[in-house]
């Protein structure tokens, strides 16, 4: 007999969203995106009458979690009964005496790997699902070192795990760390897994190592790879197809103001960004403006983001455009404004070569703040 | 900036007239009513208009009418000037308009500008301010130099002085310094604030940060609480479980409880029956004994048991007797030795124990009093030894009164005044010492300088130097004079005079020697012009020498006021005011050191005679300070001594006191012990030795008592062996009485044996079964109310009947749950029915409090935000005071290090200007003037005078070297003016009128040098200014001349 399962992860359910969206809306309206995104991944559950939803960690943020989530929670795994519901908690997830997965009397159609090694559950046929808990939110434990089946047969893994081969991003840490070739030598035939934001399918033909990523992105550095899961056991092998069901997009991108006089050319730029994308997806961006301003361009962040309310989510801009002075030719001259040029630079080379960033990024602002009231010229808020 | 060209419509006695101006130095030359001032101001008024502000104000009106043209032509014209950048503008002015009508247009392109600037009524547009970057008033103070006005820069000092740190250090009046950090100070203010300002963007920042932690701290807490509520929930939900399992567990347990209590109790009742008919028969067989007297056996066996005991005793006591025989022998020894003793020490029996504390006390304080005297004794002979050797102290106290009675401190007070009072007098010594070398340093005798002082005390520097003015300026107006008298065309005058008249007088010999008519007319008319010239030369030289001069009574006058200061002439003045201004501050040092002097000797007189007064000396008496010092130390030691003696007689004053009081003390002590020896009826003999036998009758009185003790303990030793034996006999006694009473009861009852014992056992054994019949008749009544109890009105089908009821009630829960069948208990009905209600009400109550929890959790579910929310609010302010603090930082560091650099710049000002102005005096003067110190606030100018030691206020200069400076310091603020902003060009008109030939020369020079960097447009009437110009600049080229005679 086949068995269907539809597998996510990465979901953090209830996280800050700081740095996407500046206004609490946003943020809201994000964090009630990802609670849609299970809403999908549940109903396509149904639809392919799979049976069972798998979840490989990091379904919530523990540290945020509001009882209404664990509400919402409860409920959706209740609805979904008989189809069970296969939890792996993750490092965000942990199984803890004071987690929603220990206090909460879930439905018994809902499994939650509790231990910190790894436990079968019986799946369908003397088909098994093999799986372990995150204890603690630094589980850097290698399950799989070692690890072997006690008997030869049908079985598949869930984890919330790093695998050796992927270079992650200083942010991450290599939790409950495994490699492929582990992961093939304990015997599993598929490895239905959570912690990498972004698709992963390896290898891509038959994929062993089988990453969703968050079906929604979390971040500007999440742009692309984000789907759930539909993993078939025909009875002798597993074929695995990837959906996007995300409903946001994010983006960042550079715009040069060198050539624009007034800033309705950098609004009508910055519109003209990713149209076609943005027809079906909610769309932010994180937009830095670079080159020099002309003389006439008033760069108000605050006015460019107003204007640009009603093309994107949130416009996220950072004006990292170089002072509109020629210090060079600045710096040679007699008056006053030639002495303080000189001493901003002088500034400057010392903050540099103590290595002080932050110092030198004052003194750079505040040379172009010098000049600007030198010329009598609005200085922008911040 | 340059002028490029200016045309004039009309303006005063100008008239259609073009001036194509060179980019140097272009001069302007023409007579007087050439029109050299009207085109100056013409210049200013296109440049800067008329009026000030929009109101006509009579004084500019007055000006404007000046100019109004003479012939009715059009009141105006153009003006064609070039930026430093390159860009040419021309702007024409309509003066005869009421409106005033000015327009300003690019030169290149045609193109009108005017509204680029700020335009008021009356033709004003600010292109001059905005452009040039100076106020009308800057530009005429310092570009814009008019002969009359040279001096006048007080009224605009602190502007110009402004304006110039300004156009020097930004380059643009516009850019200025102050208002640069003024916009950062307010920028800082607005977009940032500080701590006070709590409406600001940092308050407020901080405030709502503070308000998002305090909610988060909020949200935190209401979580933990929720997590408690959830954990709660889960037990008060397992515990309900647990409940409900219980509570079937229990109902169970009653229900097979009841089911198998039916069964027992049936089960009993068939057994009760079995057993009621065994005890009948037992009864049977006892029913004999019915009658026997049970009541008795208590009381025989009472009987029975005193034979027993009195059997026990009479053996006990027969076994002690026996024993006591050797120690009744030894104790009748000890008893003797022991009366022998107490007949020795029986003298000792009467003595007063009780008084042995008191004594031994009383001797106690008799040692010490004795101890007491001994040591005040030793201690008053000790002390009147050392006051024998001090006798020799009082003699000298008595030849030294007068010092005691003034006192060490006194004397020594006076020696530090007369100490100081000398070194002040050695100071002034040396001070007067140097006064008058000093003095004797200049050439003057002190009788000669007081004499000069009469006369120039109250002489000032100022009265010289206009003494001198007046001088120099009477002989130049004379040498002026003799110099016109001596002028070469009158005696050309007078030669030709002569000349005529000597030729005339010889033609008109020749005419009349030849007759000729002709000849004879020329003669006449050479004589004429002869005569008339020889009028006219004579006419004048008598002119010039009748001219009445109104100088010539100017020398007398100065000649008498020099006479009344006691001086020939005014050289002569000044060079004794010169010695007496050199010999003035040593007079006065002199005097001043004489005076100290004088004040100290008689501070001295004063100390010497204080101190005369002190020791009681006659008036003159020889005093000097050693002696007054060898008087100090005599007291000091006088005083010592005196003090010695009086505290070692204070000392023996005290020894001996002490000796009577000690041996009074001992009186008392020693009459109180021989009372109390007595009323222990002791002798009288010496003390000591009565209190030594008091002590040893006291010893023997003690021994008495324990021996008589021991005697006592053995009397009832002996007493007690008397007493075994007669208590042997009573406990026979007794125990032939107890048999008897007992033989005499059993007998009573029918029990006669052979002996008493015997008939006892007998009487026992009938009470034993006599007790079993009572015990078998009380089972079976307790037999029949047991079963009465089991049947309790129950027919034992009726119990049948509810036996079945209850085991199938059993059944159906068995059924129901399987599990219940292992289930077991041993606590009664009552106990499980106890435990059922408990659980029934626990689960009540668990039901309760779970209602609660969920509603609490709703309730805080619902009523505040998600913690996410709250933390992004939090760290998007974080951002924002991030950003903020960014920001302030980076303009408090850009005001900072402007205000640094502004200051940097600021400081140099002065000292540029000082040294512009200094050298261009120096070439001027040549180095007469080699620099100037000119003050920042009012732009006064002082000069380093090589005679004095201070430096003088340009003011008292001469005029002509007065207009030197004050052009020199123009041309400074111009240069450097122009080092920031446009390069203006110099307007001066006749500058160099009342400059010496040299100085003159000089300066023409320093324009021409000036010229080459700056346009300079001199308007002279000077033609010497023009011979300069040519011979310099003989080709043309970027300086240009113009002569306005032509116009």
């Amino acid at each position: 007999m086949p068995c269907k399962i539809v597998h996510i992860a990465d979901l953090h359910l209830d996280i800050p969203f700081a740095s996407l969206g500046r206004g609490s809306q946003v943020s809201n309206a994000r964090r009630e995106g990802l609670r849609d995104a299970l809403k999908r991944a549940f109903s396509i559950a149904e639809e392919w009458h799979a049976d069972a939803i798998t979840i490989g960690g990091d379904l919530y943020e523990a540290e945020h979690v509001s009882p209404d989530t664990v509400q919402f929670l409860h409920r959706l795994f209740e609805d979904a009964a008989p189809r069970r519901v296969i939890v792996a908690p993750g490092n965000h997830d942990p199984y803890t005496r004071s987690s929603p997965y220990a206090y909460v009397e879930w439905p018994s159609n809902v499994e939650v790997f509790r231990d910190p090694e790894l436990r079968p559950v019986d799946l369908r046929d003397g088909l098994t699902l093999w799986g372990a808990g995150h204890d603690s939110a630094a589980f850097y434990t290698p399950l799989l070192e070692g690890f072997k089946l006690p008997q030869p047969g049908k079985a598949a893994l869930l984890l919330h795990g790093t695998d050796r081969s992927l270079s992650l991003g200083k942010n991450k840490g290599a939790f409950c760390p495994f490699s492929k070739e582990e992961v093939e030598t304990a015997g599993f035939d598929l490895a239905l897994l959570g912690h990498i934001h972004h698709q992963r399918l390896q290898p891509a033909k038959r994929p062993l190592i089988c990453y969703p990523g968050s079906p929604e992105p979390l971040g500007f550095d999440e742009e692309e790879g984000h789907s759930v899961l539909l993993a078939e056991w025909s009875g002798r092998s597993w074929t695995i197809e990837g959906r996007d069901i995300s409903k946001w997009m994010c983006r960042s991108g550079k715009v040069d103001v060198s050539d624009f006089g007034s800033r309705d050319g950098v609004i009508d730029r910055i519109r003209g960004l990713w149209k076609e994308e943005r027809s079906t997806k909610r769309c932010l961006v994180q937009i830095d403006l670079i080159g020099q301003p002309g003389r006439s361009l008033e760069l108000d962040l605050q006015a460019i983001r107003s204007a640009l309310v009603s093309d994107f989510e949130e416009v996220c801009l950072k004006d990292a455009t170089t002072p509109p002075f020629d210090v060079e030719a600045l710096k040679q001259d007699s008056t006053v404004t030639g002495a303080f040029v000189r001493r901003m630079l002088e500034e400057l080379a010392g903050a540099e070569r103590m290595g002080d960033e932050q110092r030198a990024r004052v003194v750079k602002k505040a040379l172009s703040y010098g000049l600007l009231a030198l010329e009598q010229r609005e200085i922008g808020a911040p | 900036m340059k002028l490029t060209s200016i045309h004039i419509d009309g303006f005063g006695c100008l008239l259609d007239a073009t001036f194509e101006l060179a980019p140097g130095l272009n001069v302007f030359f023409g007579d007087n009513e050439s029109g050299k001032s009207t085109l100056q101001q013409a210049i200013w008024a296109f440049l800067y208009g008329f009026y000030k502000g929009d109101r006509k104000l009579a004084r500019d009106t007055e000006v404007l009418n000046r100019y109004r043209p003479w012939s009715g032509k059009a009141f105006g014209g153009n003006i064609v000037y070039t930026l430093d950048s390159g860009k040419a503008y021309k702007v024409a002015r309509d003066f005869g308009r009421d409106e005033l009508r000015t327009s300003v247009s690019e030169v290149d392109t045609g193109r009108d500008v005017t509204k680029q600037f700020q335009r008021g009524k009356l033709g004003r547009v600010d292109f001059a301010q905005r452009q040039f970057g100076v106020s009308e008033e800057v530009f005429i103070n310092t570009c814009f130099v008019r002969q009359a006005d040279l001096r006048r820069l007080a009224d605009a000092a602190q502007e110009i002085s402004e304006t110039v740190i300004n156009l020097s250090g930004t380059g643009s009046q516009d850019r200025s310094v102050k208002k640069a950090l003024e916009r950062l100070d307010e920028t800082h203010r607005e977009q940032v604030g500080t701590a006070r300002a709590r409406t600001k963007p940092q308050q407020a920042v901080q405030d709502k940060l503070a308000g998002l932690r305090r909610e988060l701290e909020e949200v935190q807490a209401q979580r933990d609480a929720l997590q408690i509520d959830y954990e709660r929930r889960t037990v008060l939900l397992k515990r309900r479980q647990d409940a409900a399992q219980r509570i079937a567990h229990l109902k169970y347990l009653l229900a097979a409880g009841q089911r198998d209590r039916l069964a027992t109790r049936i089960e009993r009742l068939d057994g009760l029956h079995l057993r009621k008919d065994e005890l009948r028969t037992q009864i049977e067989g006892l029913k004999e004994l019915a009658a026997f007297p049970l009541s008795e056996r208590e009381s025989m066996s009472r009987l029975y048991q005193e034979w027993m005991n009195a059997q026990r005793d009479t053996a006990k006591v027969g076994r002690a007797a026996e024993a006591a025989g050797p120690e009744r022998a030894a104790l009748t020894q000890q008893r003797l030795r022991l009366r022998e003793e107490i007949q020795l020490l029986d003298a000792a029996r009467n003595v007063p124990l009780g008084h042995e504390p008191a004594i031994r006390a009383l001797d106690e304080r008799r040692r010490r009093a004795l101890s007491d005297v001994e040591g005040a004794r030793a201690a008053l002979e000790s002390t009147q030894a050392a006051l024998s050797t001090m006798e020799p102290v009082r003699e000298r106290a008595s030849s030294g009164a007068v010092l005691l009675r003034v006192g060490p401190q006194a004397l020594h007070d006076l020696g530090i005044g007369w100490n100081s009072v000398t070194r002040d007098l050695e100071v002034a010594t040396e001070e007067l010492g140097g006064a008058e070398r000093a003095w004797r340093t200049q050439p003057l005798a002190l009788e000669a300088f007081q004499e000069l002082h009469n006369r120039l005390g109250t002489f000032s520097y100022e009265t010289l130097a206009t003494l001198k003015g007046r001088k120099a300026e009477i002989d130049s107006k004379t040498e002026a004079s003799k110099a016109k008298a001596m002028s070469p065309m009158r005696w050309v005058l007078a030669g030709v005079a002569l000349v005529a008249l000597l030729g005339g007088m010889a033609l008109l010999l020749l005419a009349f020697i030849a007759n000729s008519p002709t000849a004879l007319v020329a003669g006449s008319v050479a004589v004429g012009l002869g005569l008339v010239a020889g009028v006219i030369a004579l006419s004048r030289v008598l002119r010039t020498q009748s001219k009445p001069n109104a100088d010539r009574n100017a020398l007398p006058t100065l000649r008498a006021e020099v006479v009344a200061l006691g001086f020939e002439t005014l050289d002569e003045l000044e060079a004794s005011y010169q010695v007496y201004l050199q010999a003035r501050p040593l007079y006065d040092q002199l005097t001043r050191a004489e005076t100290m002097m004088r004040d100290r000797r008689e501070n001295l007189a004063k100390i010497v005679s204080a101190g005369r007064e002190m020791l009681e000396l006659a008036p003159g008496t020889p005093l000097a300070l050693s002696d007054v010092q060898a008087a100090e130390r005599e007291a000091i030691d006088l005083t010592e001594r005196l003090e010695d003696l009086r505290r070692v007689e204070r000392e023996r004053d005290q020894d001996d006191s002490q000796l009577q009081e000690a041996q009074e003390a001992l009186s008392q002590v020693e009459a109180k012990l021989r009372v109390t020896l007595v009323l222990c009826g002791l002798g009288e003999g010496d003390l000591g030795d009565e209190v030594d036998r008091f002590y040893g009758l006291c010893e023997e009185r003690r021994r008495l008592e324990r021996v008589e003790a021991d005697r006592r303990t053995l009397d009832a030793t002996s007493a007690k062996y008397e007493t075994v034996d007669e208590e042997h006999e009573r406990e026979r006694v007794a125990e032939e009485a107890a048999r008897s009473r007992l033989e005499a009861e059993l007998r009573r009852l029918g029990f006669s044996g052979e002996t008493a014992e015997q008939a006892f056992r007998e009487f026992e054994s009938c009470c034993d079964r006599a007790e079993t019949l009572h015990q078998l008749q009380q089972d079976s009544d307790a037999l029949a109310r047991e079963i009465d109890g089991i049947v309790i009105g129950h027919s034992p089908d009726q119990l049948q009947m509810e036996q079945s009821s209850a085991s199938l009630a059993a059944q159906e829960m068995l059924t129901a749950e399987p599990t219940l069948a292992s289930l077991t208990s041993d606590e009664t009905p009552e106990e499980l029915q106890r435990k059922l209600g408990s659980a029934i009400k626990e689960d009540g109550e668990t039901s309760a409090e779970l209602a609660s929890i969920v509603e609490r959790i709703s309730l805080v579910s619902a009523g505040s935000r998600c913690l996410a929310e709250v933390e992004e609010e939090i760290q998007s302010a974080e951002e924002t005071s991030a950003a903020l603090s960014f920001h302030g930082e980076a303009l408090l560091l850009a005001r900072e290090q402007l205000a640094e650099a502004a200051d940097e710049h600021y400081r140099d000002f002065l000292p540029r200007l000082n040294a512009i102005v200094g050298d261009g005096l120096s070439v001027v003067t040549d180095k007469k003037y080699t620099e100037v110190q000119i003050d920042h606030a009012d732009l006064q100018v002082l000069l380093p005078v090589p005679d004095l030691a201070m430096p003088v206020s340009a003011e008292v200069l001469s005029r002509g070297a007065q207009e030197q400076v004050y052009l020199l310091l123009r041309l400074g603020l111009a240069e450097l003016m122009s080092g920031g902003g446009e390069r203006l060009p110099l307007v001066l008109d006749d500058p160099l009128v009342n400059w010496d030939a040299s100085r003159f020369k000089n300066a023409l020079e320093l324009l021409a040098e000036r010229a080459e960097r700056t346009q300079v447009l001199v308007f002279t009437k000077d033609r010497a200014t023009v011979d300069w110009f040519k011979s310099k600049y003989s080709a043309k080229g970027d300086h240009g001349l113009h002569m306005l005679s032509a116009y």
